[in-house]
Protein backbone atom coordinates (compact mmCIF):
# COMPACT_ATOMS: atom_id res chain seq x y z
CA UNK A 1 0.00 0.00 0.00
CA UNK A 2 2.74 2.43 1.00
CA UNK A 3 4.88 1.52 -1.97
CA UNK A 4 1.93 1.62 -4.36
CA UNK A 5 1.02 5.14 -3.32
CA UNK A 6 4.63 6.24 -3.55
CA UNK A 7 4.90 4.91 -7.11
CA UNK A 8 1.61 6.62 -7.95
CA UNK A 9 2.81 9.93 -6.55
CA UNK A 10 6.25 9.84 -8.20
CA UNK A 11 4.95 8.74 -11.61
CA UNK A 12 2.24 11.39 -11.54
CA UNK A 13 4.82 14.02 -10.56
CA UNK A 14 7.02 13.04 -13.50
CA UNK A 15 4.10 13.38 -15.87
CA UNK A 16 3.29 16.77 -14.40
CA UNK A 17 6.88 17.89 -14.83
CA UNK A 18 6.81 17.07 -18.55
CA UNK A 19 3.57 19.00 -18.74
CA UNK A 20 4.67 22.08 -16.84
CA UNK A 21 8.30 22.58 -17.80
CA UNK A 22 7.58 24.12 -21.20
CA UNK A 23 4.94 26.44 -19.75
CA UNK A 24 7.31 27.63 -17.04
CA UNK A 25 10.22 28.43 -19.33
CA UNK A 26 8.11 30.12 -22.02
CA UNK A 27 6.45 32.19 -19.30
CA UNK A 28 9.89 33.24 -18.09
CA UNK A 29 11.03 34.13 -21.61
CA UNK A 30 7.93 35.77 -23.06
CA UNK A 31 6.36 36.99 -19.79
CA UNK A 32 3.11 35.57 -21.13
CA UNK A 33 1.14 32.52 -20.03
CA UNK A 34 0.65 30.29 -23.04
CA UNK A 35 -2.99 29.28 -22.57
CA UNK A 36 -2.68 26.84 -25.48
CA UNK A 37 -0.24 24.73 -23.48
CA UNK A 38 -2.96 22.34 -22.29
CA UNK A 39 -4.10 21.94 -25.89
CA UNK A 40 -0.72 20.47 -26.80
CA UNK A 41 -1.32 17.82 -24.18
CA UNK A 42 -4.80 17.09 -25.59
CA UNK A 43 -3.74 17.03 -29.24
CA UNK A 44 -0.68 14.92 -28.44
CA UNK A 45 -2.92 12.44 -26.63
CA UNK A 46 -5.41 12.16 -29.52
CA UNK A 47 -2.70 11.78 -32.15
CA UNK A 48 -1.02 9.15 -29.98
CA UNK A 49 -4.35 7.35 -29.62
CA UNK A 50 -4.90 7.18 -33.38
CA UNK A 51 -1.34 6.07 -34.08
CA UNK A 52 -1.59 3.31 -31.46
CA UNK A 53 -4.84 2.12 -33.04
CA UNK A 54 -3.39 2.03 -36.53
CA UNK A 55 0.07 0.71 -35.82
CA UNK A 56 -0.08 -0.80 -32.32
CA UNK A 57 3.26 0.87 -31.80
CA UNK A 58 3.39 2.98 -28.62
CA UNK A 59 6.86 4.36 -29.30
CA UNK A 60 5.76 5.60 -32.71
CA UNK A 61 2.70 7.14 -31.05
CA UNK A 62 4.82 9.18 -28.62
CA UNK A 63 6.99 10.40 -31.50
CA UNK A 64 3.95 11.32 -33.61
CA UNK A 65 2.23 13.08 -30.71
CA UNK A 66 5.30 15.13 -29.88
CA UNK A 67 6.01 15.97 -33.54
CA UNK A 68 2.44 17.15 -34.14
CA UNK A 69 2.38 19.47 -31.16
CA UNK A 70 5.91 20.72 -31.92
CA UNK A 71 4.66 21.66 -35.39
CA UNK A 72 1.58 23.36 -33.94
CA UNK A 73 3.67 25.30 -31.41
CA UNK A 74 6.17 26.33 -34.09
CA UNK A 75 3.35 27.48 -36.36
CA UNK A 76 1.72 29.46 -33.55
CA UNK A 77 4.96 31.17 -32.64
CA UNK A 78 6.18 31.90 -36.14
CA UNK A 79 2.80 32.72 -37.61
CA UNK A 80 1.29 34.71 -34.76
CA UNK A 81 3.16 35.31 -31.52
CA UNK A 82 6.39 36.47 -33.16
CA UNK A 83 4.58 39.55 -34.43
CA UNK A 84 3.30 40.47 -30.98
CA UNK A 85 6.35 40.05 -28.76
CA UNK A 86 6.13 42.41 -25.82
CA UNK A 87 2.40 42.98 -26.37
CA UNK A 88 1.16 40.85 -23.56
CA UNK A 89 -2.59 41.25 -23.89
CA UNK A 90 -2.44 40.45 -27.61
CA UNK A 91 -0.48 37.30 -26.85
CA UNK A 92 -2.90 36.19 -24.16
CA UNK A 93 -5.78 36.63 -26.62
CA UNK A 94 -3.95 34.67 -29.32
CA UNK A 95 -3.18 31.74 -27.04
CA UNK A 96 -6.68 31.80 -25.53
CA UNK A 97 -8.29 31.77 -28.98
CA UNK A 98 -6.01 28.97 -30.14
CA UNK A 99 -7.14 26.92 -27.15
CA UNK A 100 -10.73 26.94 -28.44
CA UNK A 101 -9.72 26.30 -32.04
CA UNK A 102 -7.67 23.25 -31.08
CA UNK A 103 -10.38 21.98 -28.71
CA UNK A 104 -13.10 22.26 -31.38
CA UNK A 105 -10.83 20.72 -33.99
CA UNK A 106 -10.18 17.75 -31.72
CA UNK A 107 -13.89 17.41 -30.95
CA UNK A 108 -14.68 17.34 -34.67
CA UNK A 109 -12.08 14.68 -35.39
CA UNK A 110 -12.16 12.44 -32.33
CA UNK A 111 -15.62 13.11 -30.90
CA UNK A 112 -16.70 13.56 -27.32
CA UNK A 113 -15.83 10.22 -25.74
CA UNK A 114 -13.20 9.58 -23.11
CA UNK A 115 -10.44 7.35 -24.42
CA UNK A 116 -7.68 5.54 -22.65
CA UNK A 117 -4.58 4.80 -24.68
CA UNK A 118 -3.63 1.14 -24.17
CA UNK A 119 -0.19 0.92 -22.62
CA UNK A 120 2.53 -0.73 -24.67
CA UNK A 121 2.29 -4.54 -24.72
CA UNK A 122 4.28 -6.06 -21.88
CA UNK A 123 3.66 -3.00 -19.72
CA UNK A 124 -0.05 -3.51 -19.14
CA UNK A 125 0.34 -5.85 -16.18
CA UNK A 126 1.56 -5.29 -12.67
CA UNK A 127 4.63 -6.33 -10.84
CA UNK A 128 4.59 -7.87 -7.38
CA UNK A 129 7.16 -5.83 -5.50
CA UNK A 130 7.60 -6.25 -1.72
CA UNK A 131 4.00 -7.40 -1.44
CA UNK A 132 2.64 -4.52 -3.50
CA UNK A 133 1.12 -4.64 -6.96
CA UNK A 134 2.89 -2.02 -9.02
CA UNK A 135 1.57 -1.35 -12.54
CA UNK A 136 4.61 -1.71 -14.78
CA UNK A 137 3.46 1.20 -16.92
CA UNK A 138 3.91 3.55 -13.99
CA UNK A 139 7.51 2.40 -13.66
CA UNK A 140 8.03 3.27 -17.33
CA UNK A 141 6.49 6.66 -16.69
CA UNK A 142 8.91 7.26 -13.84
CA UNK A 143 11.88 6.16 -15.95
CA UNK A 144 10.91 8.29 -18.96
CA UNK A 145 9.96 11.26 -16.80
CA UNK A 146 13.15 11.13 -14.76
CA UNK A 147 15.30 10.75 -17.89
CA UNK A 148 13.47 13.59 -19.59
CA UNK A 149 13.77 15.80 -16.53
CA UNK A 150 17.50 15.05 -16.26
CA UNK A 151 18.03 15.79 -19.96
CA UNK A 152 16.11 19.07 -19.87
CA UNK A 153 17.83 20.05 -16.66
CA UNK A 154 21.24 19.32 -18.16
CA UNK A 155 20.58 21.41 -21.27
CA UNK A 156 19.16 24.26 -19.21
CA UNK A 157 21.82 24.36 -16.51
CA UNK A 158 24.96 23.04 -18.16
CA UNK A 159 25.08 24.15 -21.78
CA UNK A 160 25.76 27.50 -23.45
CA UNK A 161 22.33 27.53 -25.07
CA UNK A 162 20.77 26.83 -21.67
CA UNK A 163 22.73 29.73 -20.18
CA UNK A 164 21.44 31.95 -22.98
CA UNK A 165 17.86 30.98 -22.15
CA UNK A 166 18.43 31.72 -18.46
CA UNK A 167 20.06 35.03 -19.37
CA UNK A 168 17.09 35.99 -21.52
CA UNK A 169 14.72 35.07 -18.67
CA UNK A 170 16.79 37.23 -16.29
CA UNK A 171 17.13 40.28 -18.51
CA UNK A 172 15.94 40.17 -22.09
CA UNK A 173 17.36 43.57 -23.13
CA UNK A 174 20.78 42.86 -21.78
CA UNK A 175 20.86 39.39 -23.32
CA UNK A 176 20.22 40.96 -26.73
CA UNK A 177 22.96 43.53 -26.11
CA UNK A 178 25.26 40.55 -25.46
CA UNK A 179 24.46 39.21 -28.93
CA UNK A 180 21.86 36.61 -27.86
CA UNK A 181 19.07 36.27 -30.42
CA UNK A 182 16.22 36.09 -27.91
CA UNK A 183 13.55 35.77 -30.57
CA UNK A 184 15.14 32.70 -32.17
CA UNK A 185 15.74 31.28 -28.71
CA UNK A 186 12.09 31.84 -27.76
CA UNK A 187 10.99 30.08 -30.92
CA UNK A 188 13.12 27.06 -30.05
CA UNK A 189 11.97 26.94 -26.45
CA UNK A 190 8.31 27.40 -27.41
CA UNK A 191 8.50 24.58 -29.95
CA UNK A 192 10.36 22.25 -27.62
CA UNK A 193 7.92 23.02 -24.80
CA UNK A 194 5.05 22.14 -27.15
CA UNK A 195 6.75 18.87 -28.10
CA UNK A 196 7.27 17.87 -24.48
CA UNK A 197 3.65 18.68 -23.59
CA UNK A 198 2.49 16.57 -26.56
CA UNK A 199 4.71 13.74 -25.38
CA UNK A 200 3.12 14.09 -21.94
CA UNK A 201 -0.29 13.76 -23.63
CA UNK A 202 0.61 10.38 -25.10
CA UNK A 203 2.34 9.17 -21.94
CA UNK A 204 -0.57 10.34 -19.80
CA UNK A 205 -3.10 8.66 -22.12
CA UNK A 206 -3.03 5.27 -20.36
CA UNK A 207 -3.29 6.88 -16.90
CA UNK A 208 -5.33 10.08 -17.16
CA UNK A 209 -7.00 9.42 -20.48
CA UNK A 210 -7.84 11.70 -23.37
CA UNK A 211 -11.15 13.54 -23.36
CA UNK A 212 -12.66 16.91 -24.23
CA UNK A 213 -11.81 19.27 -21.41
CA UNK A 214 -8.52 17.59 -20.58
CA UNK A 215 -6.80 20.60 -22.13
CA UNK A 216 -8.23 22.98 -19.55
CA UNK A 217 -7.77 20.52 -16.69
CA UNK A 218 -4.06 20.06 -17.36
CA UNK A 219 -3.53 23.74 -18.17
CA UNK A 220 -4.85 24.58 -14.74
CA UNK A 221 -2.59 21.97 -13.12
CA UNK A 222 0.44 23.27 -15.04
CA UNK A 223 -0.36 26.82 -13.96
CA UNK A 224 -0.60 25.74 -10.34
CA UNK A 225 2.80 24.05 -10.69
CA UNK A 226 4.36 27.16 -12.19
CA UNK A 227 2.91 29.32 -9.41
CA UNK A 228 4.09 26.91 -6.72
CA UNK A 229 7.52 26.29 -8.23
CA UNK A 230 8.24 29.79 -9.54
CA UNK A 231 8.30 30.87 -13.19
CA UNK A 232 11.22 30.41 -15.51
CA UNK A 233 13.18 27.95 -13.42
CA UNK A 234 13.82 24.30 -14.09
CA UNK A 235 14.22 23.41 -10.44
CA UNK A 236 10.96 25.27 -9.73
CA UNK A 237 9.07 23.20 -12.31
CA UNK A 238 10.49 20.00 -10.83
CA UNK A 239 9.75 20.91 -7.22
CA UNK A 240 6.30 22.24 -8.09
CA UNK A 241 5.49 19.00 -9.91
CA UNK A 242 6.61 16.91 -6.96
CA UNK A 243 4.58 19.01 -4.52
CA UNK A 244 1.42 18.84 -6.64
CA UNK A 245 1.96 15.17 -7.53
CA UNK A 246 2.31 14.14 -3.90
CA UNK A 247 -0.42 16.44 -2.61
CA UNK A 248 -2.87 15.11 -5.21
CA UNK A 249 -2.03 11.46 -4.60
CA UNK A 250 -2.00 11.53 -0.81
CA UNK A 251 -4.72 14.16 -0.59
CA UNK A 252 -7.23 12.00 -2.44
CA UNK A 253 -6.21 9.08 -0.22
CA UNK A 254 -6.54 10.74 3.16
CA UNK A 255 -8.94 13.63 2.45
CA UNK A 256 -11.16 12.34 -0.36
CA UNK A 257 -13.90 14.90 0.46
CA UNK A 258 -11.70 17.83 -0.53
CA UNK A 259 -9.53 16.00 -3.05
CA UNK A 260 -10.37 18.25 -5.97
CA UNK A 261 -9.54 21.43 -4.09
CA UNK A 262 -6.50 20.32 -2.18
CA UNK A 263 -4.08 21.31 -4.94
CA UNK A 264 -5.30 24.88 -4.75
CA UNK A 265 -5.02 24.82 -1.00
CA UNK A 266 -1.35 23.89 -1.42
CA UNK A 267 -0.96 26.72 -3.91
CA UNK A 268 -2.52 29.25 -1.57
CA UNK A 269 -0.20 28.15 1.23
CA UNK A 270 2.85 28.60 -0.99
CA UNK A 271 1.65 32.02 -2.18
CA UNK A 272 1.11 33.13 1.42
CA UNK A 273 4.65 32.34 2.47
CA UNK A 274 6.60 32.57 -0.79
CA UNK A 275 4.66 34.72 -3.27
CA UNK A 276 7.36 34.36 -5.92
CA UNK A 277 7.20 30.53 -5.78
CA UNK A 278 9.57 28.02 -4.23
CA UNK A 279 12.55 28.57 -6.57
CA UNK A 280 11.88 31.29 -9.16
CA UNK A 281 14.45 32.33 -11.77
CA UNK A 282 16.67 34.85 -9.99
CA UNK A 283 16.06 37.64 -12.46
CA UNK A 284 12.31 37.39 -11.87
CA UNK A 285 12.80 37.42 -8.13
CA UNK A 286 12.56 41.17 -7.76
CA UNK A 287 9.78 41.82 -10.27
CA UNK B 1 31.49 57.83 -37.32
CA UNK B 2 28.39 57.36 -35.20
CA UNK B 3 25.81 60.00 -36.02
CA UNK B 4 22.56 60.84 -34.29
CA UNK B 5 20.39 63.18 -36.25
CA UNK B 6 17.14 64.72 -35.02
CA UNK B 7 16.29 61.89 -32.63
CA UNK B 8 12.91 62.01 -30.87
CA UNK B 9 12.28 59.46 -28.14
CA UNK B 10 9.22 59.08 -25.94
CA UNK B 11 8.57 57.10 -22.78
CA UNK B 12 4.84 56.62 -23.18
CA UNK B 13 3.47 60.16 -23.40
CA UNK B 14 6.57 61.92 -22.11
CA UNK B 15 8.93 63.33 -24.68
CA UNK B 16 12.48 62.58 -23.50
CA UNK B 17 14.81 63.29 -26.43
CA UNK B 18 14.01 66.38 -28.49
CA UNK B 19 15.52 66.31 -31.97
CA UNK B 20 18.82 65.20 -30.47
CA UNK B 21 21.74 65.62 -32.80
CA UNK B 22 25.25 64.47 -31.93
CA UNK B 23 28.15 62.57 -33.39
CA UNK B 24 31.05 60.45 -32.17
CA UNK B 25 34.22 60.09 -34.21
CA UNK B 26 35.57 56.60 -34.64
CA UNK B 27 38.17 55.74 -32.02
CA UNK B 28 37.41 58.69 -29.78
CA UNK B 29 36.13 58.76 -26.22
CA UNK B 30 33.14 61.07 -25.96
CA UNK B 31 31.96 62.11 -22.50
CA UNK B 32 28.22 62.60 -22.49
CA UNK B 33 27.51 64.93 -19.58
CA UNK B 34 24.50 66.65 -18.09
CA UNK B 35 22.34 66.83 -14.99
CA UNK B 36 20.27 63.82 -14.09
CA UNK B 37 17.16 63.60 -16.20
CA UNK B 38 18.86 65.28 -19.16
CA UNK B 39 18.41 62.16 -21.31
CA UNK B 40 21.92 60.68 -21.28
CA UNK B 41 20.88 57.13 -20.39
CA UNK B 42 17.97 57.35 -22.83
CA UNK B 43 20.43 58.28 -25.56
CA UNK B 44 22.58 55.21 -24.88
CA UNK B 45 19.50 52.95 -24.76
CA UNK B 46 18.31 54.33 -28.07
CA UNK B 47 21.67 53.72 -29.74
CA UNK B 48 21.66 50.14 -28.37
CA UNK B 49 18.21 49.54 -29.85
CA UNK B 50 16.45 49.20 -26.48
CA UNK B 51 14.29 52.19 -27.33
CA UNK B 52 12.93 53.09 -30.75
CA UNK B 53 13.28 56.67 -31.95
CA UNK B 54 9.98 58.06 -33.18
CA UNK B 55 11.82 60.36 -35.54
CA UNK B 56 15.40 60.90 -36.68
CA UNK B 57 18.28 58.74 -37.86
CA UNK B 58 21.12 56.86 -36.20
CA UNK B 59 23.95 56.06 -38.56
CA UNK B 60 27.08 54.01 -38.06
CA UNK B 61 29.68 54.35 -40.84
CA UNK B 62 26.92 55.80 -42.97
CA UNK B 63 24.53 52.87 -42.45
CA UNK B 64 21.11 53.65 -41.01
CA UNK B 65 20.62 51.49 -37.90
CA UNK B 66 17.77 53.50 -36.34
CA UNK B 67 15.23 50.68 -36.52
CA UNK B 68 17.49 47.68 -36.13
CA UNK B 69 16.77 45.08 -33.47
CA UNK B 70 19.04 45.29 -30.46
CA UNK B 71 20.67 41.92 -31.15
CA UNK B 72 21.58 43.03 -34.67
CA UNK B 73 23.13 46.23 -33.32
CA UNK B 74 25.07 44.13 -30.79
CA UNK B 75 26.34 41.88 -33.55
CA UNK B 76 27.38 44.91 -35.58
CA UNK B 77 29.83 45.68 -32.76
CA UNK B 78 27.98 47.71 -30.14
CA UNK B 79 28.31 46.76 -26.47
CA UNK B 80 26.80 48.27 -23.36
CA UNK B 81 27.91 48.49 -19.75
CA UNK B 82 24.51 49.35 -18.34
CA UNK B 83 23.80 51.49 -15.33
CA UNK B 84 23.73 49.56 -12.08
CA UNK B 85 25.97 46.91 -13.63
CA UNK B 86 23.13 44.51 -14.57
CA UNK B 87 24.75 41.09 -14.48
CA UNK B 88 22.66 37.98 -15.18
CA UNK B 89 21.89 36.81 -11.62
CA UNK B 90 20.96 33.21 -12.56
CA UNK B 91 24.25 32.69 -14.38
CA UNK B 92 27.67 31.98 -12.98
CA UNK B 93 30.53 34.38 -13.64
CA UNK B 94 31.86 32.09 -16.38
CA UNK B 95 28.40 31.82 -17.98
CA UNK B 96 27.93 35.59 -17.91
CA UNK B 97 31.12 35.90 -19.94
CA UNK B 98 30.53 32.77 -22.01
CA UNK B 99 27.18 33.76 -23.52
CA UNK B 100 28.61 37.12 -24.56
CA UNK B 101 31.85 35.71 -25.95
CA UNK B 102 32.51 36.63 -29.55
CA UNK B 103 35.27 34.43 -31.02
CA UNK B 104 36.62 37.32 -33.08
CA UNK B 105 37.10 39.56 -30.03
CA UNK B 106 40.69 40.59 -29.37
CA UNK B 107 39.96 39.84 -25.68
CA UNK B 108 39.51 36.20 -24.70
CA UNK B 109 38.11 34.83 -21.46
CA UNK B 110 41.71 34.32 -20.33
CA UNK B 111 42.48 37.98 -20.97
CA UNK B 112 39.50 39.01 -18.87
CA UNK B 113 40.53 36.68 -16.05
CA UNK B 114 44.04 38.08 -16.23
CA UNK B 115 42.71 41.61 -16.03
CA UNK B 116 40.34 40.73 -13.18
CA UNK B 117 41.81 37.80 -11.19
CA UNK B 118 38.88 38.10 -8.76
CA UNK B 119 36.53 36.93 -11.49
CA UNK B 120 38.60 33.84 -12.14
CA UNK B 121 38.54 32.97 -8.44
CA UNK B 122 34.75 33.26 -8.55
CA UNK B 123 34.12 31.86 -12.01
CA UNK B 124 31.66 29.17 -10.84
CA UNK B 125 29.87 31.44 -8.40
CA UNK B 126 26.41 32.83 -9.22
CA UNK B 127 26.76 36.43 -10.35
CA UNK B 128 24.23 37.71 -7.82
CA UNK B 129 26.55 36.68 -4.98
CA UNK B 130 29.31 39.04 -6.18
CA UNK B 131 30.06 42.36 -4.52
CA UNK B 132 29.24 45.57 -6.36
CA UNK B 133 32.84 46.00 -7.45
CA UNK B 134 33.05 42.45 -8.72
CA UNK B 135 29.82 42.89 -10.65
CA UNK B 136 31.36 45.96 -12.22
CA UNK B 137 34.39 43.89 -13.28
CA UNK B 138 32.05 41.28 -14.72
CA UNK B 139 30.07 43.89 -16.60
CA UNK B 140 33.28 45.35 -18.08
CA UNK B 141 34.67 41.90 -18.85
CA UNK B 142 31.47 40.94 -20.63
CA UNK B 143 31.78 44.02 -22.82
CA UNK B 144 35.42 43.19 -23.61
CA UNK B 145 34.69 39.63 -24.79
CA UNK B 146 32.11 41.08 -27.21
CA UNK B 147 35.06 42.67 -29.02
CA UNK B 148 33.14 45.92 -29.43
CA UNK B 149 33.75 48.60 -32.01
CA UNK B 150 31.60 50.97 -29.98
CA UNK B 151 31.27 50.71 -26.21
CA UNK B 152 28.48 52.51 -24.39
CA UNK B 153 29.32 53.04 -20.72
CA UNK B 154 26.54 54.24 -18.43
CA UNK B 155 27.85 55.74 -15.18
CA UNK B 156 30.50 53.09 -14.55
CA UNK B 157 31.87 54.77 -11.41
CA UNK B 158 28.53 55.30 -9.67
CA UNK B 159 28.80 53.98 -6.12
CA UNK B 160 32.19 52.38 -6.74
CA UNK B 161 35.14 52.33 -4.33
CA UNK B 162 38.25 54.27 -5.45
CA UNK B 163 40.13 51.09 -6.37
CA UNK B 164 37.35 50.02 -8.73
CA UNK B 165 37.13 53.52 -10.20
CA UNK B 166 40.87 53.28 -10.88
CA UNK B 167 40.44 49.86 -12.50
CA UNK B 168 37.59 51.14 -14.68
CA UNK B 169 39.82 54.03 -15.72
CA UNK B 170 42.52 51.60 -16.82
CA UNK B 171 40.05 49.55 -18.86
CA UNK B 172 38.72 52.61 -20.69
CA UNK B 173 42.29 53.74 -21.36
CA UNK B 174 43.06 50.30 -22.75
CA UNK B 175 40.02 50.49 -25.03
CA UNK B 176 40.98 53.96 -26.17
CA UNK B 177 44.47 52.75 -27.04
CA UNK B 178 42.94 49.85 -28.96
CA UNK B 179 41.03 52.40 -31.06
CA UNK B 180 37.59 51.48 -29.72
CA UNK B 181 34.93 54.19 -29.89
CA UNK B 182 33.60 54.92 -26.40
CA UNK B 183 30.57 56.91 -25.30
CA UNK B 184 30.91 57.57 -21.58
CA UNK B 185 27.98 58.82 -19.54
CA UNK B 186 29.38 59.96 -16.22
CA UNK B 187 28.56 62.13 -13.22
CA UNK B 188 32.15 62.06 -12.02
CA UNK B 189 33.48 64.97 -14.03
CA UNK B 190 37.18 64.46 -13.22
CA UNK B 191 36.94 60.83 -14.28
CA UNK B 192 35.18 61.70 -17.54
CA UNK B 193 37.47 64.59 -18.47
CA UNK B 194 40.62 62.57 -17.82
CA UNK B 195 39.53 60.03 -20.45
CA UNK B 196 37.53 61.92 -23.04
CA UNK B 197 38.76 63.79 -26.08
CA UNK B 198 35.48 65.59 -26.47
CA UNK B 199 32.45 66.35 -24.34
CA UNK B 200 28.80 66.77 -25.25
CA UNK B 201 26.54 68.27 -22.60
CA UNK B 202 22.85 67.44 -22.64
CA UNK B 203 19.95 69.35 -21.17
CA UNK B 204 16.26 68.49 -21.53
CA UNK B 205 16.85 65.92 -24.23
CA UNK B 206 19.16 68.00 -26.42
CA UNK B 207 22.86 68.57 -26.82
CA UNK B 208 23.47 72.13 -25.64
CA UNK B 209 27.25 72.21 -25.73
CA UNK B 210 29.93 70.33 -27.64
CA UNK B 211 33.64 70.91 -27.37
CA UNK B 212 37.09 69.61 -26.58
CA UNK B 213 37.45 68.02 -23.17
CA UNK B 214 40.54 70.09 -22.43
CA UNK B 215 38.67 73.29 -23.06
CA UNK B 216 35.72 72.22 -20.95
CA UNK B 217 38.10 71.21 -18.15
CA UNK B 218 39.90 74.56 -18.29
CA UNK B 219 36.82 76.74 -18.13
CA UNK B 220 34.99 76.61 -14.83
CA UNK B 221 32.35 78.98 -16.11
CA UNK B 222 31.34 76.43 -18.78
CA UNK B 223 30.97 73.77 -16.10
CA UNK B 224 28.93 76.12 -13.94
CA UNK B 225 26.76 77.16 -16.85
CA UNK B 226 26.00 73.68 -18.18
CA UNK B 227 26.34 71.37 -15.19
CA UNK B 228 25.80 73.67 -12.25
CA UNK B 229 29.17 72.68 -10.80
CA UNK B 230 29.58 75.70 -8.53
CA UNK B 231 30.81 75.00 -5.06
CA UNK B 232 32.33 71.51 -5.23
CA UNK B 233 34.14 71.96 -8.52
CA UNK B 234 35.82 68.89 -9.93
CA UNK B 235 35.18 65.79 -7.91
CA UNK B 236 38.35 63.77 -7.94
CA UNK B 237 38.40 60.02 -7.49
CA UNK B 238 35.04 58.67 -6.47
Amino acid sequence: MVLEQLVNAVSYSMLLFLLAVGLSVTLGLLRVVNLTHGSYYLLGGYVGLSVVRWTHNFLLATGAGAATTAALAALMFWGLLRRFLGQESAQVLITFGSLFIVADGCLAIWGGQTYTIPPPPGLSSSLLLAGAHIPTYLLLLIAVGATGAAAVYWVFERTRVGAMVRAAVDDRELAEACGVDVRALSFGVFTLGGAIAGLAGVLGGPVIGVYPGADLAVLLLALVIVVVGGAGSMLGALLGSLVIGFVTTYGSLYFPEIASGIVYLAMVLVILFRPQGLVPARGLDQT
Amino acid sequence: MLELEGIDVFYGPSHVLHALTAHVEEGEVLALLGRSGAGKTTTLKTVMGWLRPRAGRIRWRGQDISHWESVRIARLGFAMVAQGRRVFPSLSVAENLGIALNPTSPWSLEDVYQLFPRLEERRYQAANTLSGGEQQMLSLGRALVRGPRVLLLDEPTEGMAPAIVQLTHQVVEMLREAGITVVLVEQNLAFALSLAARVAVMNKGQVVYEGRAQEFAAHRELQVQYLGVSTTGLRVGS
